[in-house]
């Protein structure tokens, strides 16, 4: 019910069952979140509570006086900062907002850049007093435009004036601990007759319809999970009648639909140049079909084609469920499970996975082609804040394993292997340029993980400037076949000679190439110059963390039944791993 | 539908927005004597009358109910249009 198409009556009729239910359920994750806005927020507080518990979050909430966004902030702020969010939601609705008139009093220009001072300031504020993300959002257009064409073409327009606004939000995103809700691109998508309902506003000050609040609350939800770095990772397609139309083993090459004919060959050609943007967004894609290998290759091969053999990490084409061929292609790759999102136009294959592998995501598509990337772009699979340099490196680098797994089995042993694989690594103090690379690594990274916390931008910032006692370092990857770019962050304070650990991670990409090895004698090495002792890690066990304790374990960390921490005694200098050449800008 | 359909139809919506299967509400039910039933309850409550009974209620009514009578009036009122 939660998941895209929604179906509004009925979550309005189940919202306080469901929240009844669910906030009663350990959900895990904590989240602190404040809402403020300019008209009555107290339903998109409590639909996107319902999102947020459905991602899995355990929901703190705060909520603002009417219409008191500003003074919440930055006037009468104790209660919010006594509260201390990890995300600020200052919800601005077209119908709450002044505009313009055509009197004359004051220009739109005047009035804009009054609106803009106060949302300085309230971005100053926030990351003055607060830890916090700060989420803003764009203006929705007015349903109605009284003067017509007018309205859209001068700034006195209401159409104009609040594209002009919606300029100096989107501007603001330029800073680290902001994030912009485009309301209107979804008031927009929704349709802005529908968006607002002038009944509840003018009856109860609601700046929504009750189906844009939940439409709105969901895609809030969706913001905040793609910022804490709940995207997926892998998508699954199917062949058949979802990469192309037809099938290949009775259709032959020739006869499969896929070009820029009119017609289906049209749709699923859209579907493939989706596949090959999502790609080079650092989507990893891979295929599970029920096909004889060499036809499914021959499909791939098919002149029309956009995406080929060499844009998938792997291709399983064969008789097996394809719930088994998804846990051979999550192990492969290294991920869990529910990193993968499964495509298929068949419900029988869909329900075959849903029931064996519950953790997948599978977006339940109908059988017509025009929707089916619709559907994983409504579902918030593959949402992205930012693009990084590693993101569009990703999927190169998982389709050169297979070159890599042949040199391992030509060299046989791993040392040799490692050895051949001519690995350079760049292990340096955190930097700004890498701030949103190291922030979604931490986010997003689950296995090696030292203890499961994530963490917010403004809590990342003492790290990355280096303040007195936080220390943040970074590893890089490249090897003979492909750069890994920085896949590798760790940081934590030092505290008299104890330096504590605070989170430690590294990207399942690179495992068993000794680059833990490599960073630790970096770490090491610092920390006997600034005269530390001990080193004290804050190991959580979670549920896929396994590998983090081995790894303690075998670079010489000991576990400390007094403190409850893993502690590693600094004697000496730690020899740097021969494999690995570290590189250095000096 | 005749008044007691109308009502039970009411019930249901009240028991589900309030996620209590026990509710019990007749005509005289007011927002005073409703336990829950708050002005964030009411636009949830009239968005639910205007789905299920296929009506829509303008401002001035929607803005006008305090009691399960109310609703009732609206209903009758705007199915016969």
């Amino acid at each position: 019910m939660l998941s895209y198409p929604l179906d509004y009556a009925k979550i309005r009729k189940s919202k306080r069952k469901i929240l009844n239910e669910m906030r009663q359920a350990d959900r895990g994750r904590d989240l602190r979140l404040a809402i403020v806005g300019n008209h009555t927020t107290a339903e998109l507080k409590s639909y996107i509570e319902l999102f947020l518990l459905d991602k899995g979050y355990q929901v703190q909430l705060f909520e603002g006086g009417f219409n008191r966004y500003y003074e919440d902030i930055c006037i009468d702020n104790d209660d919010l900062i006594a509260f201390d969010p990890d995300f600020v939601i200052v919800n601005l609705s077209r119908r709450g907002l002044s505009t313009p008139f055509l009197d004359g009093k004051e220009t739109p220009i005047e009035l804009a850049e009054q609106f803009q001072d106060q949302l300085n300031s309230i971005v100053e504020m926030t990351a003055k007093n607060l830890r916090a993300n700060l989420v803003l959002n764009t203006i929705e257009f007015d349903h109605s435009r009284l003067l017509g064409p007018f309205e859209s073409v001068d700034i006195r327009g209401h159409v104009a004036y609040v594209r002009e606004l919606n300029n100096r939000i989107l501007a603001l995103d330029r800073f680290d601990h902001v994030v912009v809700n485009d309301n209107n691109y979804i008031g927009a998508w929704f349709g802005l007759e529908r968006w607002f309902d002038d009944r509840l506003w003018h009856a109860f000050r609601m700046g929504y319809s009750s189906n844009a609040t939940i439409e709105l609350s969901n895609a809030y939800a969706n913001l905040i999970h793609t910022v804490l770095g709940g995207s997926k990772k892998v998508l699954c397609l199917d062949l058949d009648n979802t990469l192309w139309g037809g099938v290949i083993g009775d259709d032959g090459q020739s006869g499969i639909e896929i070009g820029p004919e009119n017609g289906a060959s049209s749709a699923y050609k859209a579907i493939q140049e989706d596949a090959r943007q999502l790609k080079h967004a650092g989507v990893i894609l891979t295929i599970a079909s029920k096909n004889q290998e060499e036809n499914a290759l021959l499909g791939l091969r098919h002149p029309n084609g956009i995406v080929r053999e060499a844009d998938f990490a792997v291709i399983k084409a064969n008789w097996n469920l394809k719930s088994q061929s998804i846990k051979e292609i999550a192990h492969i790759l290294n991920v869990g499970v529910d990193s993968l999102v499964f495509l298929d136009d068949n419900p029988a294959e869909r329900m075959e996975v849903s029931q064996a592998l519950p953790m997948v995501s599978v977006p339940e598509v109908s059988n017509e082609p025009t929707g089916f990337m619709k559907q994983i772009a409504h579902g918030g699979y593959f949402h992205k804040y930012a693009l990084t340099h590693e993101d569009q490196k990703r999927a190169d680098y998982y389709t050169s394993n297979a070159k890599r797994d042949q040199l391992l089995n030509q060299v046989g042993h791993r040392a040799e292997y490692l050895k051949q694989l001519a690995m350079e690594t760049e292990i340096e103090q955190y930097s700004p340029l890498y701030q949103a690379r190291i922030l979604q690594l931490i986010n997003k990274t689950n296995q090696f993980n030292l203890n499961g916390v994530r963490i917010t931008e403004s809590e990342l910032a003492p790290y990355i400037e280096g303040q007195k006692g936080y220390i943040g370092i970074y590893g890089t990857l490249i090897d003979r076949f492909s750069d890994a770019g920085l896949v590798s962050a760790l940081y934590g304070r030092k505290e008299g000679s104890v330096f504590y650990l605070d989170q430690w991670v590294m990207s399942c990409r690179v495992f068993k190439r000794d680059l833990e090895k490599g960073i630790f004698s970096v770490l090491v090495n610092r920390l006997l110059h600034e005269q530390v002792i001990e080193i004290h890690a804050k190991y959580l066990k979670t549920e896929k963390n396994i590998i983090m304790e081995d790894t303690l374990q075998s670079l010489e960390f000991k576990w400390d039944h007094e403190q409850e921490c893993y502690t590693y005694s600094i004697r000496g200098p730690i020899t740097f791993p021969d494999c690995l050449k570290r590189i250095t800008d000096e | 539908m005749n008044k007691n359909d109308i009502l039970t139809e009411i019930q249901v919506i009240f028991r589900d927005l309030l996620a209590d299967p026990k509710v019990v509400i007749d005509p005289s039910s007011s927002m005073d004597t409703v336990e829950g039933w708050d002005s964030l309850l009411n636009i949830n409550l009239i968005l639910a009358i205007e789905e299920t009974f296929s009506v829509r209620l303008p401002i001035q009514e929607m803005y006008a109910v305090k009691t399960v009578s109310d609703l009732m009036e609206k209903i009758e009122l705007n199915q016969s249009k």
